[in-house]
């Protein structure tokens, strides 16, 4: 699980050109979007897109979509849920 | 000056011409099939409404090269058509080519590019010579003679439609006297690709305007319109199909690639285009609406209308359940079937609408119906907030 | 109608006139701003070169022109966004890694920049975008001129950009090898440059602009030889770009034999917006902010662009 948080940090670090951000830099718990690291519906896809090229994860249901990106951790939960 | 349709050419997966077009909008016929076998390099499988002809069978029935990239052959077809109705002589007046594209030569590209990301030193290079989207328009410019001034304009989805107001007013303004505009693009995978990316396709079949929509089908084609000076018209007798009595551009300011939920940029551009034609809301009777089927389009659109139309809401419907997003194509094909609807006094049926979106209770035409039309409203909006109305009236 | 350039701003290669040709990879690249200094850092997280050089470019015009809202937002571009189109292509076709990404795609389309110019002013603008090849800036100009004949709107922002990167360097190389272009082409350039446009006099007034309707451009060559005074400290910008596409100003060289002229591609290198930094650059002359010692205080600029099989143009300002 500590593997795939910093997986993942590192990916959305590079995919949303979060350049001056380190992997340590992101409280796994803290909100991705609004407060935390201030993403947007843009970026909210560009996530959406990382998890079906990195992970072959489709997510259909916006509700469950919003739920899944709350933050790094809960990303983590779903990614490893689904690949079960 | 006042500024006429004299002609028009469409080209789309429905049919060749606009007589082809218009026995499939009233047969409700529509064009969208599945993808998997035609498009190399998607990833997922969406119906498209592509039109079934290969490169070198559209480039024999224009007679021009079939090393033109396919965003021109379509033109050009379409272009011919329009041209060729009313009969004049290109060549003896000031006559301008305006056309909008999002590709260009980008089908031709791609396959440059499968070989290159293999070997950089592979890929034959004459094929990116007309990757440009000036390019397409030089191209087809070039073969029906409209060599005065030629231009296009990339803006996104409502590329065509703001052919078409720029062209009007380069007549208007006495520069032209003569002008063929419109767009064409041809389905790529890169659009394809892009959408996809976007989340914006529906993997079934579309449903503008109804509340379970998912998302857009892509299409491809091409849509002209012959304008022509109230001048040149009277002295060669013309037949005059419509007028171009108003048109608005103005932009949503909202967001790259969604529109604002109130729909300020569409609710503008109509309200513009009416202002300009000297009518009120009253008196539209149809709008072929932009109607992409995408949650946020036809949401924003329905609610732009319904801010506008207070008293009596027109007839409205979205031919793109039959030919898909033809993008920068689309202001021209939809400009072509606006006329249409004018000049055979119907409404073009919605396909597959059943139920109207929450809360703004708008119902599309399912049934071609006739009604006493005197002008009529095409909508096209594109990302980066762009939205162009053009209006068209009955002489 | 008397049109006036209120304000300009430009991103370019261009240093000083000391220094007229391209660095050692052969190419002009733009001198680019601290973008901090002009833009939410939180939106250049996301955008490309190209976006950055038009936006602030944009944003300064309209500060230097004092303007706040513009009632229009015009820009020309020949080949879009292209570090955005290529960066999806290139993913697109690399059957090991498909990772394409939905900004790529958003910001491929040509009218990016005029989009976010429109959304940074708010604005419920008219905005379109031009793309004729070589011809494009000339375009965004015309519609500019009309919009304010029209009485549609009083001021107007116009644009003419371009980017250059690395794949287009290669493939513009490519091709031109395939097409035997001769040796002493300048290199491929780049660069952003704005405008304020309106009826309100300023400093710098647009005269005329003409694009050529014939092949023989008879338009342009009766306006320089009947309706200019050339005797008048003129000083001509040709688009000459250095090779055999300069055979297109054979015609032209008789007629303006005396005058003096600069080639203003010698300072931004050749891209299909160029003439809009021949605009700017003829802006900052007209102002006495650039001094050519052939022309130290000119009254007016005739800027003429001309390429082989494409339509010949010219701009002409003056001082007031």
């Amino acid at each position: 699980m500590e593997q795939l948080i910093y997986n993942l940090k590192e990916q959305i670090i590079e995919r949303l050109n979060l350049s001056d951000t380190k992997p340590s830099d992101i409280d796994s718990d803290a909100p991705l979007f609004g407060d935390g690291l201030g993403l947007d519906s843009i970026d909210a896809l560009e996530i959406i897109v990382l998890l079906q090229q990195a992970y072959g994860i489709k997510i259909t249901n916006a509700e469950e979509g919003k739920k899944a990106m709350k933050s790094v951790k809960t990303l983590a939960d779903y990614i490893t849920e689904k690949q079960g | 000056m006042r500024v006429f349709v004299a002609g028009m050419g469409v080209f789309t997966a429905i049919g060749e011409s606009c007589a082809g077009n218009m026995a499939a909008l009233l047969d409700k016929k529509h064009g969208i099939r599945a993808s998997s076998c035609e498009i190399d390099n998607l990833m997922g499988d969406f119906p498209i409404a592509k039109i079934p002809y290969t490169n070198s069978e559209i480039a024999q029935k224009a007679g021009v090269p079939p090393s033109w990239p396919r965003t021109a052959l379509l033109g050009v077809i379409a272009a011919q058509e329009a041209s060729a109705a009313s009969g004049l002589d290109f060549t003896k007046y000031r006559s301008g080519f305006i056309s909008g594209t999002t590709v260009g030569g980008m089908d031709s590209t791609e396959n440059f590019f499968y070989s290159y990301s293999k070997n950089k030193n592979s890929g034959h290079i004459s094929q990116i010579v007309n990757h440009e989207c000036g390019r397409i328009s030089h191209l087809i410019a070039g073969n029906i003679h409209a060599n005065d001034f030629v231009t296009t304009l990339n803006t996104a989805c409502s590329s065509a439609a703001n052919a078409i107001a720029f062209a009007t007013r380069m007549i208007k303004s006495g520069r032209l006297e003569i002008a063929v505009a419109g767009g064409t693009d041809a389905i790529t995978a890169f659009t394809l690709n892009g959408f996809n990316t976007l989340l914006l396709l529906d993997d079934e079949l579309c449903r503008p305007f109804d509340a379970r929509r998912k998302g857009l089908n892509l299409g491809e084609g091409a849509g002209y319109l012959l304008l022509v000076s109230e001048e040149i018209t009277r002295q060669n007798n013309c037949l005059i199909l419509a007028e171009v009595s108003g048109y608005a551009n103005a932009s949503d300011s909202f967001h790259q690639t969604a529109l604002s939920d109130q729909g300020n940029g569409p609710y503008l551009a109509m309200e513009r285009a009416i202002k300009m034609a000297g009518i009120t809301a009253n008196d539209i009777g149809y709008i072929n609406l932009h109607g992409t089927a995408t949650p946020n389009n036809d949401l924003s659109e329905g609610n732009a209308i319904l801010r506008l139309f207070t008293e009596k809401i027109p007839a409205v419907s979205s031919t793109k359940s039959y030919t898909g997003h033809t993008l920068g194509a689309s202001g021209g094909v939809e400009a072509v079937y606006s006329v249409s609807a004018l000049l055979n006094q119907t409404t073009l049926p919605n396909l597959r609408f059943e139920i109207p979106m929450p809360g703004t209770e708008l119902f599309p035409e399912t049934d071609a119906r006739n009604l006493d039309l005197k002008h009529v409203l095409s909508n096209s909006f594109g990302f980066g907030g762009n939205c162009c109305s053009l209006l068209f009236s009955k002489v | 109608m008397d049109l006036y350039i209120n304000g300009t701003f430009s991103i370019s290669a261009f240093e000083s006139l000391q220094k007229q040709m391209a660095d050692n990879t052969g190419t002009f690249t733009c001198i680019e701003p601290d973008y901090k200094q002009i833009i939410d850092p939180r939106l250049l997280r996301r955008m490309s070169r190209i976006m950055r050089m038009g936006l602030a470019s944009a944003i300064k015009t309209l500060e230097v022109a004092n303007v706040q809202t513009p009632q229009a937002v015009i820009t020309a571009t020949g080949l879009g966004c292209l570090d955005d189109t290529g960066n999806f292509l290139v993913k697109m076709c690399d059957p090991e890694n498909r990772m394409m990404n939905p900004t790529a795609f958003i910001q491929s389309i040509h009218n990016t920049v005029g989009g976010q110019i429109a959304m940074h002013l708010k604005s419920n603008c008219y905005n379109n975008t031009f793309t004729q090849d070589v011809l494009s800036f000339e375009h965004a100009l015309l519609d500019t001129i009309m919009l304010l004949e029209e009485g549609a709107v009083e001021s107007v922002l116009l644009g003419g950009i371009d980017e250059l990167t690395e794949l287009k360097h290669e493939l513009s190389s490519r091709l031109n090898k395939a097409q035997k272009e001769s040796a002493g082409y300048y290199g491929q350039g780049e660069g952003s440059a704005f405008f304020s446009i309106s009826a309100v006099p300023s400093p710098v007034k647009l005269e005329t602009l003409i694009l050529s309707q014939d092949a023989k451009q008879t338009d342009i060559t009766d306006y320089i030889s009947n309706q200019l005074d050339l005797t008048e400290n003129t000083l001509i910008f040709t688009g000459k770009c250095g090779g055999n596409r300069d055979e297109a100003y054979k015609h032209i060289e008789e007629i303006i034999k005396p005058t003096a002229t600069i080639e203003y591609k010698k300072y931004c290198g050749d891209y299909p917006t160029s003439s809009s930094f021949a605009v700017w650059l003829a802006c900052v002359v007209l102002q006495q902010k650039v001094i050519f010692t052939v022309m130290p205080q000119p009254k007016q600029i005739i800027i003429y662009h001309a390429y082989p099989y494409r339509p010949h143009t010219l701009i002409h300002l003056s001082v007031c």
